[in-house]
């Protein structure tokens, strides 16, 4: 293993009332770097954050920290007073807020002053420092999470575990705190595992990104990667591609494979052979709708279908189509109702050849 | 009714006059209930935590063996520590009984599951995840230990009131152990039942005012500092 990561973990398996609840291969956290990792619930995403903050044994595997192997190490204290850790609930102790600031300070016996300074600090950069005196009990969510962070941020740990620390705020609140974030461990020189299950959130604060799926690490890689070229149809369906549909590739010249689709044809840019079976998978974001074809576009797929559902989706609808297999695209209101977009009405369904991408099944 | 009042009229008499006797007996019931609640507390809190928390095969006959031991008869924790301590007995070297230390052994006997049950009661309203917090943010078990006390310090302010309350109040085992020696092992509780058998009901009256009047006193200091607690941190 390499010497220059905070933490590694082989081949860990943590069982659960008979089941399997995390079996991870392998998992490395380098410094300065943040490994995001997203899955459903129920995906060992909590377990995997107890298994590196040594708040859980795993039944079986390795782990090294700080370069040196703690497998059978059985008094951990010492290493994970060289961690921090922010759950998903504040979990504050009651008090002030700078009480809290100061805790985990006070645990690793740091000095009185010196902790103050520091809680002082990390208060003024969050934003809570006019709270310092302040019981938490009459914070607001958004509040206790800062004091949350700045209790873990203040120990300038060299690992720093971030269990879905934005899930229960507000939106607003979590744009706001996840710039903040993202900001401060962009000069983090530790190590950063940080879990979400939400798109935004991984794409703006991840370096390296990996998707559980039954407790088992599905695909790591580079965000853009892993969102743009899922390795199979549950990382798509996980990381946002609606249109995950069974295909067979016909033919291919030039890089571009043609696929059949149910009784449609369409062209990506992929060089997968002739005859292999895949899943197309194309975002609801990637599909124009139209009344009917377009001449002089560039695009190399149009299919026509009907509309079978129309229905709000945040900002915008989302329309599913009956082309044989159901296509989901994300439209706006506007274009919506500017093109009368509603159940049985007959339109035409668009997305480049670079907008989709095959799956081997 | 005259019996009440006249016991009042004495009860008032004897404090105010600064009965030297009443004062010594006082005295003796404060210390030995005061520093029988003390230990229960070192002891109960510590092992209702650690039995709040731990998973072991047994744990919750254990629990139920704690709840069961609140209702201890006070006789038969007498008869049980009597035994022991009694100059043939497995700790009869150590010469304690009719003691004011046999008397405080005997109430630390009582009060121990009342403050045991209590805290484990109050220590499993804590928020599992909290706890996993404080071990991440790196404290050792006395550290964590103390944080938990923290979180609980409301409950625990009762669960002080009650075992005080526990100790105080016991005759039983106080007679037992303790023998009633006037001067030496005389409690209030011992000496009301000694001036009832006697006749004496205005000094028993009064000896009953003074336990009821120091019980009110240490409850309302400690419920002071748990109301100021509560307005404080919530």
């Amino acid at each position: 293993m390499a010497d220059h990561s905070i933490a590694e973990g082989r081949d860990l398996l943590v069982g659960f009332k008979g089941k399997v609840a995390l079996d991870v291969a392998s998992i490395r956290l380098g410094p300065g770097r943040v490994l995001t990792v997203m899955g459903p619930n129920g995906s060992g995403k909590s377990t995997l954050v107890q298994v590196l903050g040594l708040l859980r044994k795993p039944g079986a595997g390795s782990l090294r920290f700080f370069g040196q192997d703690i497998t059978r190490k059985t008094d951990l204290k010492p290493l994970r007073r060289r961690m921090g850790t922010v759950f998903q609930a504040p979990l504050l102790l009651s008090g002030t807020v700078l009480k809290n600031v100061l805790s985990g300070m006070r645990i690793r016996g740091v000095d009185r002053k010196e902790a103050e300074r520091r809680a002082r600090d990390w208060m003024e950069r969050l934003r809570i420092d006019r709270l310092a005196d302040q019981a938490v009990h009459t914070l607001s969510a958004g509040e206790a999470q800062r004091t949350s962070l700045a209790r873990a941020f203040v120990l300038e740990p060299e690992l720093l575990l971030l269990d879905e620390p934005f899930s229960a705020l507000d939106v607003p609140t979590r744009e706001q705190l996840l710039r903040e974030t993202a900001s401060i461990l962009r000069e983090t020189a530790g190590a950063t595992l940080f879990v979400t299950h939400d798109r935004v959130e991984a794409l703006t604060i991840s370096d390296e990104l990996a998707v559980l799926i039954d407790g088992k690490i599905a695909q790591q890689g580079p965000p853009e990667e892993v969102f743009g070229k899922p390795v199979d149809a549950r990382v798509a369906e996980f990381v946002g591609v609606e249109n995950v549909i069974p295909a067979a590739v016909v033919s291919a010249e030039d890089g571009v494979a043609h696929v059949r689709a149910g009784r449609h044809e369409v062209q990506v840019v992929d060089d997968m052979p002739v005859g292999t079976q895949v899943h197309l998978c194309i975002r609801p974001e990637d599909v124009a709708l139209a009344k009917s074809a377009g001449t002089n576009t560039s695009v190399r797929n149009a299919i026509a279908g009907a509309i079978a559902a129309v229905t709000p989706h945040g900002s915008q609808m989302r329309v599913e189509i009956d082309c044989g297999f159901p296509l989901i695209a994300y439209i706006t209101r506007l274009s919506t109702e500017e093109l009368g977009l509603r159940p049985g009405v007959e339109v035409v369904a668009s997305f480049k050849a670079s907008a989709a991408h095959l799956i081997q099944r | 009714m005259e019996l009440l009042t006249g016991g009042l009229a004495e009860a008032w008499r004897l404090l105010t006059s600064l009965d030297a006797e009443v004062f010594q007996v006082a005295l003796l019931t404060i210390e030995v209930s005061g520093l029988a609640t003390l230990i229960a507390l070192a002891i109960g809190v510590p092992l209702g935590t650690w039995l709040a928390f731990s998973r072991f095969r047994g744990r919750r006959a254990a629990v139920g063996v704690v709840n069961a031991g609140m209702g201890m008869p006070p006789v038969v924790v007498g008869l049980v520590v009597s035994i022991l301590l009694w100059r043939s007995g497995v700790l009869g070297f150590l010469g304690l009984i009719y003691t004011p230390a046999a008397i405080v052994i005997g109430q630390v006997v009582i009060a121990l599951p009342v403050v045991i049950a209590l805290t484990v009661a109050a220590m499993q309203q804590i928020d599992p995840a909290l706890r996993l917090q404080i071990r991440a943010l790196g404290a050792s078990r006395w550290q964590s230990l103390l944080l938990l006390m923290q979180e609980v310090r409301l409950a625990l302010l009762a669960v002080a009131m009650a075992g005080f309350g526990a100790a105080i109040s016991e005759v039983g085992a106080s007679m037992m152990v303790g023998g009633n020696i006037a001067g030496h092992t005389r409690v209030l509780t011992t000496a009301t039942v000694l001036e009832v058998s006697k006749g004496r009901f205005e000094v028993a009256i009064a000896l009953s005012v003074l336990l009821v009047l120091i019980i009110l006193a240490v409850t309302m200091i400690l419920t002071r500092s748990q109301q100021r607690a509560f307005r404080r941190n919530g």
